[in-house]
């Protein structure tokens, strides 16, 4: 039985059942969801967006629900779940509840290699810029991970200053990269504010099926993240193979937020926002932890993604701006009430 | 201190000095420039004293070599246009072949643009502020130049002409392009009017598109001057001021609503920017009446004043006009 820590003082507060609470989530991102396909020009009833869904009828309004709405809703989805699963793993990793997943130079590795699709190989087709992302969230993470473990003492504090540094060394050659020409820094920017409209259809399921296939690897290493969150020598004592455990999270991190970053731009707060949120509900079982965030991270961004596009409507807010907005607000608030005596 | 910035800093205290001297000795009031060596223009941020025959013009804004160039005036320095090269004609590319680079777009390098030592700085108010007219203003006279909307090339090219004392050149380039204007609508004005029109573009982001408002450059030749006019679903204010509005891909149907000729922009090759095409082939803009028609347009030209109206209207008429005539 895999132990749960429980704070000196104070009793393990009852949780919510999974039976109740997962329905719940499953149910609110149905619900928004549909409220994606529903809101927008035309404005259409739930019944008019299902029937237009399972019946295109080669309608302009099908077009937009099937090219536009849909893809928008998978995205959100999978990013949503994919960046608030990711902040779980990092957070259990570096036994740090403020870790978040650009930590280890995904975001910042991501925005270094679009910048050099822009500008330097003069891409014009946005939808190229996923490879590109992807390539350069994975390359980023890949050598944060050999400068952080190249030595005996390795350590995720090392893993840690690794990615900070790697995140600041290509943030400089992103905006360098930026300011030689105007109307790529335009670009750079508008990738970096993040938005769910860019992906077609068949994007937005391969990038659905690859966030599920790294969702697997971090709910297969659910039990050894939460023998790691007790501490290296603790879970040594209980037979945790740190060294394993940290690689196969590493591995879920990097294909989890490299793709949701490459699919949609750097969105912040969701790693770190939902699991804080979620944590009253799951404590430090990190295979409840991940199941509710999976379930949390897409509502989180299908309701941003909501008010993006509705609060200056016809006009839409970048989808990043809106979390942040959102996120920091309510971190603040979630970190004051973890903080107050009761 | 090199030559050249010697060379520099010697004529920049010149300039100044002379300016300055000018300034004390000369009346503030509305002079002649026969009469005198300085007159004093009205700009955005006030009355300025400048030179009343100027050989070293600086133009700082995006727009204003092209401007000058409407005005046969020759500017020394210019921002770095290499990125967009491509999208400016051959004769434009010529025309600042020579002018010495000082700063990007927004980004003026104040220290590169005082080596050129100009005699006069020429600049757009939606990109010198203030702070940057100040600093501006202690390397040259500067006239910074502002319209009723971003796209006002009218009033713009109108002071830079009273700047440069080239009214005359600026009166008949004007006057060429009213006539060639009114003969146009004149010619085609059936097929102007029986047909509702649009110029898009792409948009801010990834997932977007652009309709360029009146108070924008090219919809001001557009609507206001040439009577293309919109559909009900493109009457858009513009709340930003900036010239054009950026929408979500789902807006199309909307905002082409009975449209049935759509202008949008090309490359100097005259192929549609890729942005562009991109929302062209999308399934949902395939599926409007405008895109069946194939009544879709990329037009090279770049408005910014009287002679580039002058070829925009030109190239209208060979790429649309005429043939819907026939």
């Amino acid at each position: 039985m895999i132990p749960t820590i429980r704070p000196e003082g104070r009793r393990t507060p009852r949780r919510p059942s999974s039976l109740l609470l997962v329905p719940i989530g499953i149910g609110l991102i149905v619900v928004l969801a549909i409220a994606t396909l529903c809101i927008g020009t035309p404005p259409l009833s739930p019944l008019e967006a299902l029937s237009l869904l399972f019946s295109p009828d080669g309608s302009q309004t099908s077009i937009v629900v099937h090219t536009l709405r849909l893809p928008r809703a998978i995205l959100a989805i999978a990013v949503g779940g994919a960046l608030a699963v990711a902040g779980v793993v990092m957070q259990a990793l570096t036994r740090n509840p403020l870790a978040d997943p650009g930590i280890l130079g995904v975001n910042a590795g991501a925005s270094f290699a679009v910048a050099v699709a822009f500008v330097i190989l003069d891409l014009q087709d946005f939808g190229q810029t996923l490879w590109f992302g992807f390539a350069g969230a994975a390359a980023a993470s890949i050598v944060v991970a050999l400068i952080g473990t190249a030595r005996r003492d390795a350590s995720v504090a090392r893993l840690v200053v690794a990615g900070v540094a790697v995140a600041a060394v290509l943030s400089g050659f992103t905006q360098a990269l930026s300011l030689l020409d105007p109307a790529d820094y335009v670009r750079i920017r508008v990738w970096e504010s993040g938005s769910l409209a860019a992906r077609d259809a068949p994007t937005a399921l391969l990038v659905l099926g690859v966030i599920t296939a790294g969702a697997a690897i971090a709910f297969g290493n659910g039990r050894g993240l939460n023998l790691l969150v007790l501490g290296e020598e603790a879970a040594h004592g209980l037979g945790a193979r740190g060294p394993r455990v940290r690689l196969v999270g590493f591995l879920a991190i990097v294909v989890l937020c490299g793709t949701a970053t490459a699919a949609v731009g750097p969105v912040a707060f969701v790693g770190l926002l939902v699991p804080h949120a979620l944590r009253r509900f799951t404590g430090a079982d990190q295979p409840r932890a991940l199941l509710y965030s999976l379930l949390g991270g897409p509502v989180l961004i299908l309701g941003a993604d909501l008010l993006a596009r509705t609060v200056i409507a016809p006009r839409e807010l970048p989808l990043g701006v809106v979390t942040a907005f959102l996120g920091a607000p309510m971190l603040m608030v979630l970190t004051q009430r973890r903080r107050s005596p009761r | 201190m090199s030559l050249l910035r010697r060379t520099g800093a010697i004529a920049l205290i010149a300039v100044v000095t002379t300016a300055a001297l000018s300034a004390c000795t000369s009346d503030t009031s509305d002079v002649s420039p026969a009469a005198s060596d300085t007159f004093t223009v009205e700009t955005v941020y006030g009355d300025i004293e400048v030179p009343s025959d100027p050989d070293r013009v600086a133009a700082v804004s995006y727009d204003t070599p092209w401007q000058l160039m409407s005005l046969d005036i020759q500017p020394i320095a210019t921002i770095d246009y290499s990125q967009w090269l491509d999208s400016y004609t051959q004769a434009q590319q010529d025309f600042i072949a020579d002018a010495a680079v000082i700063g990007t777009y927004g980004e003026i390098n104040f220290e590169a643009l005082a080596a050129t030592t100009p005699e006069l700085i020429i600049g757009d108010a939606y990109e010198v502020d203030e702070a940057a007219f100040e600093r501006l203003s202690s390397i040259a006279p500067t006239v910074i130049l502002g319209g009723d909307d971003r796209g006002d090339w009218q009033s713009l090219t109108e002071q830079a002409a009273e700047a440069t004392g080239t009214t005359d050149v600026w009166e008949a380039s004007k006057a060429a392009y009213e006539e060639l204007r009114d003969a146009t609508k004149e010619q085609y004005r059936e097929v102007i009017e029986q047909n509702v029109w649009i110029n898009f573009s792409f948009g801010n982001e990834a997932g977007q598109f652009s309709v360029q408002l009146p108070t924008g450059a090219t919809g001001n030749l557009v609507v206001t001057e040439m009577g293309l006019n919109y559909g009900a679903g493109a009457q858009i204010e513009d709340t930003e001021g900036s010239g054009y509005v950026s929408l979500p891909l789902d807006q199309i149907p909307v905002v082409f609503d009975g449209v049935t000729q759509a202008l949008t922009f090309a490359s100097t090759d005259g192929e549609i920017f890729e942005g562009i095409q991109e929302i062209i082939d999308s399934e949902l803009f395939q599926s409007l009446p405008v895109a069946e028609s194939g009544a879709v347009y990329g037009l090279t030209t770049s408005v910014t004043d009287y002679e580039t109206a002058q070829d925009w209207i030109n190239e209208l008429t060979e790429k649309v006009l005429q043939p819907l005539s026939e």
